[in-house]
Formats: structure tokens, sequence, C-alpha cells
């Protein structure tokens, strides 16, 4: 799609301009300037001689029946030429309407939701979120199996719980060069721990977890004890607690007081982020700003099998691996250097 | 004393447990903002309110006999009728054209009583008045349609009166709310006309503001129940709607500004609390409290 100058009525088209795009954020919803909209658009269908027209709103909060409402009462006034061709999808953190609903509009809402998350400021020193990077789960899963003292793995295992192709995992295999240990029916383990790669993936956590980090803007004093018990009591789906409360999980004499943020796993094999989640715990968290620092931090799992430890009944939990990068993150190194000795001892 | 424009609830509360005859004490309890500003007091500037009528709800419920006999001990007890522009009526007066029961204390003006009556039954819509006999001729009884929840789960101040629930008042004054209306108050608040929607759903979010979030999470169980016990056929409707005015009113953005007003000079005065942390407050009810009663109705 082409950018277009807002006089135009639509901000993108394709390139044949059988398909124009009005793109729309605000913090309060439609319907007040719904129909202004709508009429623009209407107009610049008619104009460009479009076969489809939309308008992609990314809206803090509104009423869908409301906007349903409104949007019905829009379309009745509109000549049926028009009204055939029209779209409207809006999406809040909570909230979505596509209509009418198609397969189209579901991705342009997707997109919505998934732009949104990622022009946001992150983390302090990493701007935006970006596209989670899967072939780094190699070493994450090499590790985990280090710190837990497992036994070597086939490489056609690591394949299926990576997601990943052989290829790559051949490929990132050999990278670790001698720090690999081969066996002779073709499994390997680490041989010691990958100090190097593991310093990389460190400093590269931010970006190859996706990590989004999220404010509180209701201007209430935080109490993160009631938001993690808020969080265990709702227990969304494919999402594990990580960070400092993960890791009192899995050593309960860690050493630390107070919790300095909550980290939160999501799992993700196709590396579409969904956190909507974040908004049903409360809707107040939004996006931080780069000057604020986040409360909670959504990490994402891009590999095939979560390994989160999910008995069922209560919240699952993120592996060490995953907590240790969510400590680094924090900055608590030495938090994560007894983490890991505490995990090499057990 | 119309110089004051502020009281201390708690006094008042305590002035008023000290000047209401026994009697009278065990079969009222107060509604409305000296309530919510007594439950609150700590949190409220400088720990006073802008008010100096108490609404006082006659329980038990629906017993006008019980609101006239209560009207007529206070009278015999020296209260006076506050001054209004209309005059007791004739047994043939329309009620909602009465005066209401407004009255001072036998000693001094601080502050007047206001009697309300429950409505008797579970039936929709406005409720008229309801008109009594006192010994100077008849008076008007008010009440409002979901008055009945605030019976639920009344608090006992250290005085020894009872109030209404901050819960059960932001219960009922949802449920008055479905739209936001175009009814204006006739009084400005904080120097601007107000719409009544505003004023009673700003009210909502000031009462939710106050409370710690663990509390309005609980506010769904309560809600629940008192919907059960004062409405037992209506409540899944009741319920359905629950969320409606307050989504409307975070939709319109003038009307939302109307709300943040009346908390800021009224409840929440002391907190300054910006408008888009009052919106989160709003939406953080919805999810915490509504969202779940609404579901409960599907």
């Amino acid at each position: 799609m082409g950018v277009e100058g807002n006089d135009a009525g639509f901000d993108f088209a394709t390139t044949d301009r059988r398909i124009i795009l009005q793109l729309k954020t605000t913090f309060t919803g439609p319907p007040r300037e719904l129909a202004t909209r709508a009429t623009q658009l209407a107009l610049a269908c008619r104009s460009t001689g479009a076969q489809w027209a939309i308008i992609a709103w990314w809206s803090a909060s509104f009423s869908a029946q409301g906007v349903r409402n409104a949007w019905e009462e829009l379309l009745s006034v509109f000549a049926a030429d028009v009204t055939t061709k029209l779209q409207l999808v809006l999406v809040s953190p909570v909230n979505e309407v596509v209509y009418p609903a198609n397969s189209f509009g579901e991705q342009v809402a997707a997109a919505l939701r998934t732009a949104a998350a990622a022009t946001a400021a992150v983390i302090p020193d990493q701007p935006a979120a970006s596209r989670p990077d899967r072939s780094y789960e190699v070493l994450k899963l090499l590790l985990l199996r280090w710190l837990r003292g497992d036994p070597p793995i086939s490489v056609g295992e690591l394949q299926f719980q990576t997601g990943l192709t052989h290829p790559t995992v051949s490929k990132r295999i050999r990278e670790l060069g001698n720090l690999v240990e081969r066996t002779s029916n073709r499994s390997v383990k680490l041989r010691e721990f990958p100090a190097r790669p593991w310093a990389e993936l460190v400093a590269l956590s931010p970006r190859v977890r996706g990590t989004i980090g999220f404010e509180d803007r209701s201007g209430r004093s935080g109490d993160l004890s009631a938001l993690v018990a808020r969080i265990q009591r709702q227990r969304p789906p494919h999402v594990a607690l990580g960070g400092v409360v993960g890791a009192r999980h899995w050593q309960p004499e860690f050493d630390l007081v107070g919790t300095p943020r909550i980290d939160l796993e999501l799992h993700a094999p196709t590396g579409e982020r969904d956190l909507r989640f974040v908004s049903r715990i409360d809707p107040a968290l939004v996006p931080a700003r780069s000057e604020v620092a986040p409360i909670l931090a959504v990490h994402i799992v891009t590999r095939a099998v979560s390994l989160f430890e999910d008995h069922g009944k209560t919240m699952p939990w993120a592996d060490p691996v995953e907590i240790l990068l969510d400590l680094h993150q924090l900055r608590l190194h030495k938090q994560a250097d007894d983490f890991m000795r505490y995990w090499r001892k057990r | 004393m119309n110089r004051v424009t502020t009281v201390d609830p708690r006094d008042l509360f305590a002035r008023l447990a000290l000047e209401l005859p026994a009697e009278v004490r065990d079969h009222v309890f107060v509604v409305g903002s000296l309530a919510a500003a007594c439950h609150h007091a700590d949190h409220i500037e400088g720990g006073r309110v802008r008010t100096k009528d108490a609404d006082l709800v006659t329980h038990p419920a629906s017993a006008v006999t019980s609101a006239a006999l209560i009207a007529s001990r206070l009278r015999s007890s020296g209260w006076r009728q506050k001054p209004s522009d209309r005059a007791p009526g004739l047994p043939t007066t329309p009620p909602q054209e009465l005066p209401a029961i407004r009255l001072y204390p036998p000693h001094h003006e601080d502050y007047f009583v206001e009697i309300l009556i429950v409505p008797e039954g579970e039936y929709a819509g406005a409720k008229p008045w309801v008109g009594v006999e006192l010994d100077d001729g008849w008076y008007g009884l008010p009440s409002f349609e979901f008055l009945a929840l605030t019976l639920i789960d009344r608090q006992r101040s250290e005085a020894g009166l009872e109030y209404a629930h901050p819960s059960m008042m932001a219960l009922a004054n949802l449920l008055s709310h479905p739209e936001l209306g175009s009814h204006v108050m006739s009084t400005p608040i904080g120097d601007r006309d107000i719409h009544r929607s505003s004023k009673d759903l700003g009210r909502v979010l000031a009462l939710a503001r106050l409370e710690p979030r663990e509390e309005t999470e609980r506010w769904a169980t309560r809600w629940r129940y008192a919907l059960e016990t004062c409405f037992p056929t209506r409540w899944p409707s009741l319920a359905a709607r629950l969320g409606m005015g307050l989504r409307a009113l975070l939709d319109d953005d003038m009307r939302f500004d109307e709300a943040w007003h009346c908390c800021n000079v009224g409840l929440l005065a002391a907190m300054g609390v910006t408008k888009e942390e009052l919106r989160f407050t709003a939406l953080q009810l919805l999810e915490d409290a509504i969202a779940p009663i609404e579901v409960a109705a599907m």
C-alpha cells in the first residue's frame, strides 16, 4: 500500500486503488467522530472508484454496541453503491468491531493490535518492541538442559521442541562449536556454560524475546502483589509467571526484598502477540512510555513447546532460563548468578 | 448558618445520632453524599463535604406509615420544616406537588434531614411521590426505583447511626442511568451546569476511586446478591444493562468531563485525579465488577 495525504480522505491505498484505508488512533472512542470519518471515506471511495474502503481505528476504549449502532445508522443514510464497500475495523486493548466481518477485516484488526503494541515504548533501553527471534531457542533449550543436568537431546527432538527447521538447528549447533558435546546417537548437550553466546543473548534479550513493558496509568499506587494475585486468578492462557516471582517459586530463598516488576512469558509459537489479556488483567496497563519504568513486562516465547511448568490448577511457571533472562533485563545480575548456581547444585 | 458551606461528615453523623430521638435513629439510615463522605472521611479534602442535607431513608422498606410516624415524632420533638415555596397540601393535591419533608433540628439550622422511602415491590419505572398527612397538612415522600438496594449491607458509623454501603449507592446510581439522558441539575455544581447522569455516574467513579481495587473487585459479589435479593425477577435484565450508562459516559467526552468535574469539586477534591486517571478507574470498574455481573446475567 502507498501513503496518501490527509486531504484525499484516506491514508493508504493499494497500487491499483481498489482498496483504500483510513488510519486513526485515538484515546477516546467513537462514535462522535465516526460520522466525519465515514463521510470522508465514502467520498474518497466514490472519487477513486475503490472497491473496498476501510476505516482502521485503534482506540483506547469504546462501547462495541454503541459503535455498531452508530455505524448502522450511518450506513442507512449513505447510497447503496457506497455502503456495500465500507468496512469499519475498530480495535481497543479489550474490544474489537469488524463490520462487516470477514477475514480481511480480521487481518487488519490483528495488524492494528500488533502495531499498537509495537509502536509503544518498551524498556528504557529498548524503544520499540521488535519481532522475536526464534533462532536463539536452540541455545536456550540447550542451556536449560545443562542447568537441569538433563541427558543429551537428539537434533530431531531439538527441532521438534524449538519448531525450527533442521538446517537452522544444525547451524545454531555448529555456531556453538566446542561448547557442544555430540554423542554417538546424534544427540547433543552443552559441555560447559556457554559464556559468550549467553552474554550475547542477554544483551539482545529485549529484542530477541520481543519484550513489551507496561505502565499503570490509573494513578493509583501500584501494589504488585495484588496484581500478581489478579493474574493468578485470571490465569490467562499460554502465559507463565517468570521474573522475580518465578525465581521465588523455583528458589524459595531467592535473595531479593520486594518485587520490582512482574515478568510474564507469553507462548506464541507463530510470533503473533495477542496482548489483550493484559487489558483484562488491568485496563490501566498500557505500553510504557520510554521515561517510565514498566511494572509489567511480557516476553514472547516462540519455540514450539512452551516448557512452562503447568500443573493445571495454578498459574504456569516459566522455565529457569527465561527467568534468568528476566533477571538480567532487570539488572539483577547478582541474583541471576545465584539463581544459576542454585540450579547447577540441584 | 448558611455561610457554612462545608461540614465534617463524622461530626454531622455524631450530631445526628445525638439529636435524633432514639426511636427514630433505629429506623433510619443515611444515603447520598453525606454517607459516602462519612465512609471515606479520611480521604476527602480537609475531611469536609459540601452538604448540609442528610437524606434519611426509613426502614423497614415501603413503610409509609412508619415514615409518617417518624416525621411526626421529629416534629413533636421540636424539629422544624425547612421553608419551601410549596405549602402543605390537601388530600386532593397531587403528591408530586406536595412539599418534601425537610426538617431542621430544634435549636439550629446547621443541617437538615430529608425523609425518603424505599418503594414497594420491584416494578420498573420512576417512582411517584407518596402523600402523607402530618398535623398541618399533606407532604410528599420521594422515592427512587433502586433505593431498595441501599438497604443491603448497611454500615454503622462510629456515632451509631447507620448509612448505606458505598457499593450499594454505586449500584443504584449505575442502574438509574442506562443512558445519559438530557436532564440538567437545577443547581450548578462548582459553577457548572451538570447533567444528572454525569453527576450520578461521576459519583460511581468517585466511590470506586476511593476504594482500593481489591475492594471494588468484591463489589461484583455484593451486587449480585443485592440484585437477586431486591429484584428477584428483574435482576437478569438489570444486570445485563448495568454498564451501559458508564460506557456511554466514556464515549462522550463532554459528559465525561462533567463527571470528572463533579468528582474534583466533590469527593475526590483532595486527590488530584486527572481525567485520564478517572477514565482508567472507569475501565477498571467495568472489568472488575460490572462485566462479571453482565456475564452472569447472560
